[in-house]
């Protein structure tokens, strides 16, 4: 429990604190959905080859000591 | 009045999805092989399905399969030398519901199978919508469970528990961008380490050295937060770019940036990306271990490189091409080459291992 508490009020977590209010901030940024034709392209969507994603996700994480933070949520593997 | 306001508001907030938005049906099957230096090969076939069920339930599926080949360093220096030969198996499947036009509920569970290795996970998940659609927020929740056995040691069980959750922002900057900010926290207690691998220890009295089974912390808390910007720069180009910070109480800590420009012609879409990851070791982890003054073994101690310092570089070449003149309503074949080098600081058996995946699959509604 405490080396959470220190995780959590650690430099790198303020920091990602601070950016998510930044983020939540631009929330009064409005484009209307008759601009959104270059962002609904298939090239700007994340990631750009779906199919793809959560084979390079596993051979990064099987072959790296972490991971995470690609937004899915994966399944296990007995790989080391 | 105000109850014929607050009516007319939950009214709005839980219509259902319009017909129009009904999604189709579509399927992926791919093919990767990767080969390093390092004699290990992995052939993996991959197949998935999305299936809409109703106007605003999608149902979703993947059955994939790992057929690892190695006479990997790790396995020869380990209890069991030689040629090892594994299959991993894996299936999913996870339901979707457009529960408003601007709000999503679903769930996922995944099953995966070795001879020596069992793991379930299930999620929940969720989308919202706001600000006339130009922020999304999406939550994960997952709860897993891995049991772990031995080919060589009939008597050897072990397990691991964990909980994790992600929060995914996604805002859109203006009509050419998105900033996509993750965070993703996860708590693992169980075992950790490997009953093949053995740890070596010297004795500076004696010229033999004796091996001993790997030691981990039951616990492990980590932390990882990603930026992410996707840039149109023409109508058929963008560039995606970003960085991972990600550590843990293990005294993990790496760095991850990626870049990738993407473009666009006619029937066909490529792009080329670049990944350089770079990661301290662990607080217990050393290349060589020793006998304590007072002739014990230390506590915590580990054979696995992934633990040690480490950097990767990546490079990968992706690309598709429609098949007919229907565009992404119609068959697509997807191609990758990537090519990857890693190098371990504190690890003597292997400084360097280099590897090349090749992937072919195709995309198409059905």
């Amino acid at each position: 429990m405490a080396v959470a508490r220190r995780l959590l009020a650690s430099r790198p977590v303020r920091a990602c604190w601070l950016v998510v209010l930044l983020l939540l901030a631009t929330g009064c940024v409005r484009v209307r959905p008759y601009q959104r034709e270059t962002l609904a392209q298939p090239i700007m969507q994340a990631p750009p080859w779906p199919a793809l994603e959560p084979l390079d996700e596993h051979l990064f994480e099987v072959r790296e000591g972490t991971g995470g933070a690609t937004g899915a949520a994966g399944g296990g593997c007995g790989c080391n | 009045m105000r109850l014929q306001l607050i009516a007319a508001a939950l009214a709005f907030a839980f219509t259902p999805r319009a017909r129009a938005d009904e999604p189709a049906r579509s399927g992926t099957a791919t093919l990767r092989v990767y080969a390093d230096d390092d004699h290990v090969t992995v052939v993996s076939p991959t197949t998935t399905a999305v299936v809409p069920v109703t106007s605003d339930v999608v149902v979703d599926g993947e059955v994939a399969a790992d057929a690892v080949t190695a006479a990997s360093v790790d396995v020869i220096t380990a209890a069991s030398p030689g040629t090892v030969h594994e299959l991993r198996i894996e299936a999913a499947a996870g339901v979707t519901d457009a529960v408003t036009h601007t709000a999503a509920i679903g769930a996922r569970a995944i099953v995966s199978h070795e001879h020596d290795y069992d793991s379930v996970h299930g999620s929940a998940h969720g989308r919202v919508e706001l600000a006339d659609r130009n922020l999304t927020l999406d939550g994960v929740v997952d709860l897993g469970f891995e049991a772990a056995s031995s080919v060589t040691d009939a008597s050897f069980h072990a397990h691991r528990r964990t909980q994790r959750a992600i929060a995914t922002f996604t805002q859109i900057l203006d009509h050419r961008t998105y900033v996509d900010l993750i965070i993703d926290g996860e708590r693992l207690y169980g075992y950790h380490a490997s009953p093949y691998r053995t740890v070596p220890l010297v004795d500076a009295m004696e010229p033999i050295v004796t091996r001993v089974s790997e030691a981990t912390p039951a616990l492990r808390l980590q932390l990882a937060g990603a930026l992410r910007v996707r840039r149109a720069l023409t109508v058929r180009s963008a560039l995606h770019a970003g960085y991972r910070l990600y550590f843990d109480d293990w005294g993990i800590v790496s760095h991850t940036a990626t870049a990738s420009l993407v473009a666009d012609r006619h029937r066909a879409r490529a792009g080329l990306g670049a990944r350089f990851y770079a990661q301290s070791g662990a607080s217990f982890y050393r290349e060589a271990y020793a006998l304590l003054p007072d002739g014990s073994v230390p506590a915590l101690r580990t054979r696995d490189r992934t633990l040690g310092p480490m950097d990767t570089l990546a490079l990968m070449l992706t690309g598709d091409l429609a098949t007919t003149d229907r565009g992404d309503r119609g068959p697509r074949v997807i191609a990758e080459l990537a090519a990857m080098e890693m190098w371990f600081f504190e690890f003597a058996p292997q400084r360097q291992r280099a590897a090349i995946t090749t992937t072919v699959g195709v995309a198409a509604p059905f």
